[in-house]
Order: structure tokens, then sequence, then C-alpha cells
């Protein structure tokens, strides 16, 4: 018999980009739709966003396994929260926590790369907990294309300013709802991980709005 | 004096050296004929992957080497032995083992079909080509021409399927002139594998060939180490399972011209969606006899989804530094040489 | 990440552990989909030992508890000790007696939360799992893979089926299935992958879940179709070669 399965891997990349953009009163978060492995789509509807809190929502690409155990896991300290204090958690707390959570497990990470978007607030990390609070982000497979298009538009002041100025970007929630659809729609015809549909999670002062946008399929 | 007379010496000798390179990089970029024998095969891939650096980066051991190798060849025949060079095998292999990344090289995720229906042959490509997770070109030929009456689709390295396939065509025409006939699918196919199996599998061609000549319609697949197959309807390519599954549970024998264009389309449509190596369009060719109908872009099926109705501009500004320019102050002093020497 | 991938050895080495990292016996694609009145799965009976047809009457599909039915490509023996746990899952579910039971969403979760935890120990179950079930009127099927990457879908399939019949079924499935349509629909996913896939057999099973529960055929076989003229003598084609 042969070992041809010796070299198992415990990873897998499925794939996906994920962006999100904050104004002075609202949060865009997106992410596409698709779930593959290798050259192969493995569903075309897999969502890649959770809402862990009323001002806290995760968009996560990497691999699925690691981010849904990821998103139990968070979901669940956010219950034990609640319980103790008797209110939700804010979004800066819920970026402190997703940092340890990843943290914790700096040797055997989880291959998961995460956009935190809040009311007025993004966070951005690496897999391994690394994060930093900008007013826009994207993470996975199309992030290389889509960071750059939101640099030009966007303009962020620098963190090094003094007195610090607020990242968050001066577009109206319209307007950062359209750059979003831009810029996976681009994505989709460069990056061939992203595609299929677009989920867009928008939250404001009257609350959670979903809106979807179907992507090129091949 | 001293200047001139250091630059001197060198000057009749430059020019030779340069043409020398010249012709041989011309007869390097131009393999009409496969190598005699066969190529140090550990180190050929590796030969293949860094011939882009040897132009950019002509060094001074290079120079050597070539003056040797000329010194030698002289007493022989003068005559460029065509076909590709190893010359740099050796280097490129002690260059991985130093660890020096290789460039990579274009490598198109594809599918790529072709069927025989009643009165011919009928080619399909998809049209993305790929560089890893990116597309690199949304809308590129993959159907080869061959000969007037033979077409040829390719998937694996775009440079080795674009030169295996112009070399063979090459051969073709001058083999048409020879003897003043219609190429025969038969000849490219033996070519074709001729060249493949001599490079044992290093020149990664992946090829779907179809044809009309007096023998009737054929097609042919031809993998990347030179085995044939004779099918009536084949599938390559990384959607080729995708395209194979269409095939296998809707061709039937006898098929007309419109259904095996559906068909094709629908294999071709099936890798484009299902395997994301493939994308964008669909390139269809039909070759009956003595006449043949290429359709390039037969089939668009997938649109952009969304253009907004905002016009993003990007700023051409760049700061500007500086508007004076300030001349370099020239550092060497030229003086006429007839003059120099009589004073 | 790059570290595991590169470096095998530091993570897996089969000198020293009982796991597996390779497997024996293996059985391949599962194909399921939704119909009209519930779900529909169809497996091939083979079990492959290394290239080797070994086994040829291997059930790769089971029943779980009321309302759920799992098919399992990849390691029998690994299926087989997971239908293991799920007998005591079931048994201890029954046990409460409060006239609950576990669904098929319940099952499947489950069963990534199995796999996944094997994943994690690095001693996984070599298997892809489709799970499918009916409960209160709610048609479920899901996947999970050997590292517990798991989703939901209309159809699945796992290994060559992914590339085979996924195709097939991305084109032609939709909500108003009826029975005897998704029967079709499935034999001709199989008939694809018993020419394509060097491990399939000509011996399958096709079963169902609806409201009423599991239904499992008896093994029967597929036509097939070998006559196109092209076959008959495959040199004819390339005369004059070599």
């Amino acid at each position: 018999m042969t070992k041809q399965h010796a070299n198992w891997s415990p990873y897998d990349n499925n794939g996906g980009s994920c962006v999100a953009i904050a104004g002075a009163n609202y949060c865009v978060i997106a992410a596409d739709t698709r779930m593959s492995t290798g050259y192969s789509i493995l569903t075309r509807d897999y969502s890649k966003i959770c809402k862990l809190a009323d001002k806290a929502v995760l968009a996560s690409s990497g691999f699925q396994a690691d981010v849904k155990a990821l998103q139990k896991h968070l979901a669940a300290k956010h219950l034990i929260y609640q319980h103790q204090h008797n209110k939700q958690m804010s979004c800066p707390a819920m970026a402190q926590l997703l940092s340890n959570t990843l943290y914790y497990k700096r040797f055997f990470p989880y291959y998961a790369f995460n956009v935190l978007g809040g009311k007025g607030c993004v966070f951005t990390y690496d897999a391994v907990g690394s994060y930093e609070r900008v007013g826009y982000s994207s993470q996975g497979s199309g992030s290389t294309l889509i960071i750059p298009f939101l640099d030009n538009q966007l303009k962020s002041p620098s963190p090094l300013l003094l007195p610090a100025v607020d990242a968050v970007t001066p577009l109206s929630e319209a307007e950062a709802i359209d750059l979003v659809k831009t810029v996976f729609a681009s994505a989709t015809e460069r990056d061939i991980y992203t595609g299929d549909r677009l989920e867009i999670v928008v939250l404001n002062a009257d609350g959670t709005r979903y809106e979807y946008m179907e992507l090129r399929k091949d | 004096m001293g200047l001139l007379g250091s630059v001197g010496p060198h000057q009749d000798e430059r020019p030779r050296l340069y043409h020398y390179l010249s012709d041989k990089f011309f007869s390097l970029s131009l393999p009409h004929k496969p190598c005699g024998t066969p190529p140090p095969i550990s180190s050929f891939q590796s030969d293949l992957l860094l011939r882009g650096s040897t132009f950019r980066h002509p060094n001074a051991y290079q120079f050597n080497f070539k003056l040797k190798e000329k010194k030698m060849s002289q007493a022989a025949i003068d005559v460029p032995k065509g076909g590709f060079s190893f010359d740099l095998c050796r280097r490129n292999d002690m260059l991985a083992k130093k660890g020096v990344q290789q460039p990579s090289y274009r490598k198109t995720g594809t599918t790529i079909v072709g069927l025989i229906f009643q009165d011919g042959v009928i080619l399909g490509a998809d049209t993305r080509a790929t560089e890893g997770p990116i597309v690199c070109d949304k809308n590129c030929e993959k159907i080869h021409y061959m000969a007037p009456n033979i077409y040829c689709c390719g998937a694996g390295t775009a440079a080795d399927t674009e030169a295996v396939t112009d070399m063979v065509s090459s051969q073709l025409q001058l083999h048409r002139y020879h003897t003043g006939r219609e190429s025969r699918v038969v000849t490219a196919l033996t070519l074709l594998k001729k060249h493949l199996f001599s490079y044992q599998g290093h020149v990664s061609a992946a090829l779907v060939l179809g044809g009309v000549d007096v023998t009737g319609p054929h097609l042919h697949t031809i993998y990347p180490h030179g085995s044939t197959d004779t099918l009536p309807f084949a599938t390559m390519g990384s959607g080729s399972l995708a395209a194979m599954a269409i095939f296998e549970s809707k061709y039937k024998e006898g098929l007309t011209r419109d259904e095996g264009i559906k068909l094709v389309t629908e294999a071709i449509c099936s890798g484009i969606f299902n395997d994301l190596g493939s994308g964008s369009n669909v390139d269809v060719c039909v070759i009956t006899k003595g006449h043949k109908e290429y359709l390039r872009n037969h089939l668009s099926p997938t649109p952009r989804t969304y253009v907004s109705a905002k016009d993003y501009t990007f700023s051409k500004k760049t700061e500007v530094l500086l508007t004076k320019i300030i001349p370099l102050t020239e550092k060497v002093e030229v003086i006429e040489a007839g003059d120099a020497m009589e004073e | 990440m790059e570290s595991y991938q590169s470096k095998p050895g530091l993570l897996c080495n089969p000198e020293a552990s009982q796991r597996t990292l390779y497997p024996y016996v293996t059985g391949t694609s599962v194909v399921a989909l939704k119909y009209k009145d519930g779900i529909l799965m169809a497996a091939d009976m083979g079990g492959s030992y290394g290239s080797t047809l070994r086994y040829k009457s291997v059930e790769r599909m089971k029943p779980i508890g009321k309302h759920s039915l799992l098919g399992a490509s990849g390691e029998i023996s690994d299926f087989q000790e997971l239908l293991r746990y799920l007998d005591e899952l079931i048994l201890y579910d029954n046990m409460w007696d409060d006239g609950n039971s576990l669904g098929p969403k319940e099952v499947h979760n489950y069963l990534t939360r199995v796999m996944y935890n094997r994943r994690n120990k690095f001693n996984p179950l070599w298997n892809s799992l489709v799970l499918g079930g009916v409960k209160k009127g709610q048609k479920y099927l899901g996947m999970v893979s050997m590292i517990g990457v798991n989703f939901e879908d209309n159809h699945v399939a796992t290994g060559f089926g992914n590339h085979l019949a996924r195709p097939i079924l991305r084109d032609e499935w939709h909500e108003n299935l009826t029975f005897e349509e998704g029967v079709k629909l499935l034999e001709k996913c199989m008939r694809v992958l018993l020419y394509r896939d060097r491990s399939a057999v000509n011996k399958l099973q096709i079963s169902k879940i609806t409201e009423e529960g599991v239904t499992i055929s008896q093994p029967y076989s597929l036509k097939t179709f070998w006559g196109f003229s092209a076959f008959e003598n495959p040199t004819l084609g390339a005369e004059g070669s070599w």
C-alpha cells in the first residue's frame, strides 16, 4: 500500500474576500458568498458574515472550519458576557476579545482573516491576533486588489498624526455601499476565488440592514 | 593619452562579440528543430524557468563561457544547432540550490474541448488565463491555428502551448510547400507527440487537436509526455472534468452542426462556471471538409454585474518638488583623439 | 500555516503513531439532492484497497435516528467507527424519553464537531460525509469534510462527485423535482462517475428520506453505452503515426 496521503494537512483555504468601511454614523461590512477549495466551488451561497453583537459584525475568510469554530467561540463568550453584565459587548471590547482568542492559538492558529466592523470603527486582523483600528479595511483572497482602490478613494489620515485624527471615511452611507459594490465587482473580474454573490451588512442608527448583489459566477 | 590608449585595443573586438550574442539569441528564441540529443532532464526545467533572467542580466561569466564555446565550434562546422539551449542548466541548478526563487510562468487553468459531428470537427475553449489566483488575461485565445484545415486547443503553460503549436504549424506549412498537398491531421499529431515526447513532459502542453483532411475528420488529445488518444469527444485542462460530465451525458454520434456547436458551448460553459481556473467567454472553431469557421467569443455568459453610476477617478497629480533643472557637472573632459596624439 | 505544509514530518510522523494519515479501504463519491418530498442520495458499493477493487458490497448509506440519512466516502473503517458514535448518540437521546429527537440539523452539527475535533488532534476520520434528512417539513442537506469544512446546499457530492456530478446538478437541479426526476438525475450523475472515476463500480444503491422515513434500494446496475464507432478500432484514427 503506497503512502499516497502521508502529507495530510489540517488546513485548507476556502477563499473569499471581506471589506468593511466605517463612516461617522454607519459601518458597511461586506463579503462574497463563494466557498471553494482548490479549483472547485463547494457552494455558491455561504455567508462569511457573522453578527456577534448589536454593534459588532465579523466578516472572515480563510479556512471555513476554523472560521466557524472561531465564530461559535466568540458567540458563546458574548452570551456569557451578556449574562454577567446585562448588556451587549461594545465593538472595541469584541475587538480585543477576538485578538486574544486568535493569539491563544498562536502555535496552531485559526487560519482566519477577519475584519470586524462596528458603528464608526473597523478593526483588521492577521491570523494570530495582531490588530489595528482603521477607517476601512479588506481581508481575504481579493484584498490585494481591493485595498489599493480603497486607499486611492478614501485616503485615510496617517495614524501618526498629532493630535489624532479619526480614521472614519468622509463618504455618505450610500456612497460607501456603491464603493463596496464596485470593488467587489472589480475584484471578481480578476480574483478567481471571489464571486457568486455579495452580502452587505449595513450598521447605522436605525439598526442592521442586509443587502445582496449578484456577482460573476465564473 | 593614457585615457585613449586604454580604450583603443578593445574597439574592434566589441562589435564581434555583440554580433555573436545576437545570433545566438536569435537561434534561442526561434527553436525550429528539437535538439538531437535528449536534454539532461533534472536541470532542464530550471533552465526554462530562468531563461528570462539571462536576457536581463548578461554578466561576465556568461560572456566568457560563450566566447570559449565560439572558439571550440569554429574548429568544427559553424552551423547554429537549433532547438533549445541548455547552456545555463548548471548555473541555474547552482542558483536553485542556493535558494534563489525561480520566476513563475503563466500557467493557464483552462477548459478546452473538441467533438466530432456529422460533417467535421468542432473545437471549443474558454478565454481565461491565470497566474496563480489572479486572472491575467480575461479574453485570451486558446484555439491555435495549425493549418487551414487543422486547429489545436492548448492547455498548460501558455508559452509552451503557443511555441509548440507555432513550431509545428510552420513545419506543416513547409511540408505543404514541398508536397503541394493539404496537411493531414496525423502529420500534425506525429510532429507534436514527437516533440513533446523528446522533452519527457517538461514542455507542459496538453492539447486537443482537431481537423478534417482527405481521410476525414479527426480528433486527438495529446498529453504533455507525448501520449495521444483518438476520440469521438475530448476535453483537457483544469475544467476537463466539468466539461466531460456534459459530454458523457449528452454526446451522441452524428450530431448536426448546430447541435454540435450547442454541445461544445455547453461543455465550455460547464468549465467556465464550475472550474475556477476557467472563465470569461466561449471560443468555438468549426472545421468541415474544405471549410472552417472560427467563432471568436461565440458566447459571453458572464457580464460584469455592477457598473457604478458614479465615475471613479484616479487623480493623476504628483507632488512637484522642484521645477528648476540642474545639469549634472561633466566628469570627463573629452578631447579630440587626433589632436591629442599629435601634441 | 506554511510551516505545517512544508514540514509534514514535524506534525505527523507516521512511524510514531497509529493515526489515519492515509486510508486503507475507501469508498468513492456520494451524490445527494433535495427533491419535492425530501432527500435522495446515491452511492456505489465498491470498497477500494488502494487501486484494488477489494470489496463489492459495501453499504455506504445508513439511516441515523428517525429523521436523518448519512452517506460516506473515504475510509470505511472510520465510517463504521462514526456509526458507533452515532448509535450511542441516538440511544442516549432516546433514553430521555421526552418525545424529542435529534433532527438532521443537530446530527449534521454533531458530525462537524466530531470531524473538526479529530482534525485538531491530528487524528482525522478519513471521510467526506453527506447528511440528509427531513424533520417537521424542513428538508436538510449538508456536507462535512475530513478536516471539518461544512456547508448546506440543495445538492452535494463528495470526492470525484464534486468535479463530475455537481456541474450536472448545477445545470439541471430545481426545487420541484419529482421522485422519478430526482432518481433519473442521480443516475445520470452516477453513470458519468462510472465512466470517469476509476474506483467507481456498476453496483449502486439509491436511498430516499422523507417525512415517512428512510428507504434504501436494493443494489442495482446502470445501463452503459460503449458503441461509439471511434471506440471500435482506436488505432485506425491515427493511422500513419506511431
